[in-house]
């Protein structure tokens, strides 16, 4: 089965389940969980089911398109389902029947794995699903997002779409996964993957990102004083991937870290309720859809 | 209200989404403890009680209850299911605060072949129970509490977590002998795995031998808390290239399953083969300069200028915790290159191992073993409940990194402050203090702050360096309290004179403790507080004069307290806390009586001032280890 065609089943299984099929933010994200579709979303009472790709970038990842697992630019396959509807597990295993996974042949696992994300105040328990001793989708509960409670839960469903398909095409090498018939996801991203890398590393200017973060933040800062969560979401996005270029560079400390992680989270805090009010003065217009 | 027949069979289970190990074996923990009680609570007695678990389902059988209601039976089971807590839980109903470790979704509530019905988490129950995950939870119908264990074995699930440790055990190690090896006693591991699986199949797999050649910690990481592998050794603890996967399944697919994990396994220690050859090529010295591109704050520079400090304060440091010229050079060394592994490729991939890769690569280079050592013991103790260093040169680096942190971030002022600890500084000095703890050295916590201090890049003040030593005290205060030690003993301890000394703080409070449990306590804390607070606004006293001793009682006591005033002087100042208050026991019934025979406050004032001047110096013995009046008799 193809790359490609792993996301069309994915993305017919979930619209079949009754999923708004949504798209990538065009953001660098390092998770499609930073796409409003889900940050945004999962906040409030209002129901929310949605399937989208998400292209992530990972910048420590990097691996000078040497290595045969890892990549510092990847996709995402993400679902929330928001109210838990109850039956999501066998649902999930029934998409993997359609890639072609069965159950019964596998020994597949969902082993406890909770997941946190410091830089946007956010967390949630949940698992890792394993398929005969790899991992092939991150599942969680989310419980808070931007620091704030969330109710109702929502249900995260992240699938590692390459390890699936390279699991699917019995290739050991990411490069070798064909993305249609003909071409190769090596042909697409192979130096795609050696630049970003020698920039992740080697080239990027610490001084000028760590200028640019301070920057990124100010602006965040200001647009939020001024009312524009929206556009001021965007900054911190910003944020969070300079920092994560500069994590890759080597220049941040396990404290510098930790200091970076507080400043973000203020700021996506703010946002979320900033969200939240949006949603309450116009009366949770998702509420009466149904 | 109906009365059922006497000896029901009564049968809970609970079944939920899959349970992290812990929670389950929490949950077994809890439930053994609470069920006599619960039980009580609803009046009902009776035979065994068996408790059996998978990941997804807790499971309570109860043999042979008498006289139970359905009324009771109900709020037996509701008020089981609702007393059973987690260290982490989770919401996942609208508007509901309810929370467990994961999901419930089904419950089974049987008395006989009768059902209870019950409530909970917006589940109602009933009689069907589900099947394993890899057939896609099929139903599973039980007619009665008989039927249970065996209708769910039928579907290829054995609910006895005993039973699925011991086919784990027994499987893994024939798979072992099978390579002429065996595999590790890890009892942690073989907890874990019994709770990922609901019918255990344990396969054989192997790794290409080329990976035994990066380091085995790496290889053992990777298996074992990666994967939840059993490794094989051979007979003499040499890694061998096979591994065993405790797999949930039935026996006809077992080279799929075994053909997924190893290319997951060689993927993985691929990775670690790339990094350690990309480290290899180097000494770890020379992975030094790139700390300069690690920040550790921006007030306090990079984690280079931090090891520079390490080195430059170990004379410091080796003058005060006695070390010889050798040692001394040794500290200086591995101070140096302590910090040097977190710029090598292998750290990156495996945070963990930091420090411990420090160690192999310093031996791989030659370096004396004991700062190999010591650079993987400054890591120690990394969370609470860690292992400390083991030796004495790890023990005064570790202690080295943390005055460093600690002095560092409150310089600057940045403290922790309710739950916001980003720097984890709560960890930094609780792990000082639980390591000064062990050293068997008067040290002054104030004094050891302020001699220590001098190199970092910001100016610290006295003041700063007093609330840092009460930073310290406080994480100690909570340290003995999470032991369960009374506060009133803590508290007299260290606001005492001691306080400041971490080894006899540490000394004291435990041997004042197990006291505690003893019946002479009583008359021990009286004494001390007796004899302190009647003397408490005697400023200025005159020695005893024998002369003026005129009961028989109080002879005694002057006897006995000149006695008693040698030895206890001489263990307090050999730190030997635990000889010293022994000696003050003898002080005690002397005192007792003194107090109930002879009236201290004579209307002769120099009787009374010589009385006042015996208890006074009395109260002088146990003011040098505690304060008296801190201290509650129950």
């Amino acid at each position: 089965m193809t790359f490609q065609k792993v996301v069309l089943k994915l993305q017919k299984f979930w619209e079949k389940y009754g999923c708004l099929i949504g798209q990538p933010y065009g953001l660098e994200v390092g998770a499609g969980t930073s796409n409003p579709h889900t940050f945004m979303r999962v906040l409030g009472p209002e129901p929310w089911n949605v399937a989208y790709v998400e292209p992530s970038r990972r910048p420590v990842d990097g691996r000078y398109a040497e290595n045969p697992n890892r990549l510092q630019h990847y996709f995402q396959f993400q679902v929330i389902l928001k109210p838990d509807p109850g039956n999501h597990i066998e649902a999930y295993l029934k998409s993997l029947r359609d890639l072609g996974i069965k159950a019964e042949k596998h020994d597949i696992r969902f082993v406890e794995d909770n997941w946190e994300s410091p830089s946007i105040g956010a967390w949630g328990l949940g698992w890792e699903v394993w398929l005969d001793g790899m991992e092939i989708t991150q599942y969680t509960y989310f419980q808070q997002v931007g620091g704030v409670d969330l109710d109702p839960p929502s249900v995260e469903i992240t699938y590692g779409i390459e390890r699936i398909a390279m699991y699917l095409q019995n290739v050991s090498d990411i490069k070798d996964l064909k993305w249609t018939k003909d071409i190769t996801y090596g042909d697409v991203y192979k130096h795609f993957e050696y630049a970003h890398s020698v920039y992740n590393f080697e080239a990027a200017n610490i001084d000028r990102l760590q200028e640019m973060f301070k920057l990124y933040e100010q602006e965040a800062i200001e647009l939020i004083n001024k009312g524009f969560f929206w556009p001021a979401y965007d900054y911190v996005l910003k944020m969070s991937h300079t920092f994560n270029v500069l994590d890759a560079r080597g220049s941040v400390g396990v404290n510098e870290r930790a200091a970076n992680f507080k400043r973000m989270r203020e700021l996506a805090k703010k946002v979320a309720y900033g969200y939240l009010a949006e949603r309450e003065k116009i009366e949770h217009p998702l509420l009466k859809k149904k | 209200m109906k009365k059922n027949k006497d000896n029901l069979d009564l049968l809970l289970e609970i079944g939920t989404e899959e349970l992290p190990s812990n929670d389950v074996w929490t949950a077994i923990e809890q439930i053994e403890e609470k069920i006599p009680h619960l039980l009580k609570a609803q009046d009902i007695k009776t035979g065994k009680v068996y408790i059996y678990s998978t990941p997804r389902r807790l499971v309570i059988d109860i043999k042979k209850a008498k006289n139970a209601t359905d009324d009771q039976l109900k709020k037996l089971f509701l008020s089981l299911i609702n007393s059973l807590k987690f260290e982490k839980t989770m919401r996942w109903i609208p508007n509901s605060q309810l929370i467990f470790s994961r999901p419930i979704r089904w419950i089974v509530a049987l008395a006989d072949d009768r059902l209870i019905n019950i409530k909970y988490a917006g589940v109602k129950s009933s009689k069907i129970s589900y099947g394993p995950r890899f057939l896609l939870s099929p139903k599973i119908k039980i007619k009665s509490v008989d039927d249970y264990l065996n209708q769910l074995e039928k579907h290829q699930i054995i609910v006895d977590h005993n039973k699925r440790k011991e086919m784990i055990l027994k499987q893994a190690k024939a798979l072992a002998t099978k390579v002429k090896g065996r595999i590790d006693d890890d009892k942690d591991l073989l907890d874990e795995v019994t709770q990922l699986v609901e019918y255990p199949l344990c396969v054989l797999c192997e790794f290409d031998k080329r990976y035994l050649k990066i380091p085995r910690e790496v290889a053992i990481m990777v298996m074992k808390k990666h994967q939840r592998y059993f490794p094989v050794n051979d007979s003499k603890g040499n890694l061998l290239p096979y591994f065993i996967v405790v797999a949930n399944h039935l026996k006809e697919n077992t080279n799929i399953i075994k053909d997924g994990n190893e290319k997951v396994v060689s993927a993985r220690l691929n990775d670690g083969e790339f990094f350690y050859n990309q480290d290899k090529k180097h000494e770890l010295e020379y992975f030094r300069p790139k700390l300069k591109d690690i920040v550790f704050h921006e007030n306090l520079g990079s984690v280079y200028e931090k090891s520079e400090r390490l080195e430059k304060i170990s004379p410091l440091l080796a003058k005060i915790f006695d070390l010889n010229k050798k040692e001394e050079e040794e500290l200086k060394r591995a101070a140096y290159l302590s910090k040097a592994d977190l710029a090598t490729s292998l750290v990156g991939e495996f945070p963990a191992l930091e420090g411990e890769i420090g160690k192999i690569y310093a031996k791989k280079d030659k370096e004396k073993l004991s700062v190999a050592q010591a650079i993987s013991e400054h890591r120690l103790p990394r969370f609470s409940g860690d292992k400390l260093p083991a030796t004495k040169l790890g023990q005064v680096l570790s202690i080295a990194d943390r005055i460093d942190t600690l002095t560092g971030f409150f310089a600057v002022n940045i403290r922790p402050s309710g739950s916001q600890d980003p720097y984890a500084l709560r960890r930094s000095a609780s792990g000082l203090a639980q390591i000064l703890a062990k050293i068997d050295q008067d040290i002054n916590l104030f004094n050891l702050f302020k001699q220590t201090n001098q190199f970092l890049p910001v100016t610290l003040k006295d003041k700063t360096v007093e609330d840092l030593v009460n930073f310290v005290k406080e994480r100690i205060k909570a340290d003995f309290k999470e032991e369960g030690i009374q506060d009133d003993i803590i508290k007299s301890v260290i606001n005492g004179p001691m306080g400041e000394n971490i080894y006899a703080t540490n000394q004291i409070i435990n041997e004042l403790a197990n006291l505690a449990k003893k019946d002479q306590f009583k008359k021990f804390v009286q004494a001390a507080k007796r004899s302190q607070n009647i003397t408490k606004n005697v400023f200025l006293t005159e020695d005893v004069k024998k002369t003026l001793l005129k009961e028989k009682v109080e002879k005694e006591l002057y006897q006995i307290y000149l006695k008693t005033k040698k030895s206890f002087e001489y263990f307090v100042k050999k730190q030997e806390f635990k000889k010293a208050i022994n000696c003050y026991q003898d002080l005690a019934e002397p005192i007792e009586k003194f107090f109930d025979n002879v009236l201290v406050m004579d209307k002769d004032k120099k009787f009374q001032k010589n009385r006042l001047a015996l208890l006074w110096q009395i109260s002088q013995l146990s003011n040098q280890l505690f304060i008296a009046s801190d201290l509650i008799v129950k």
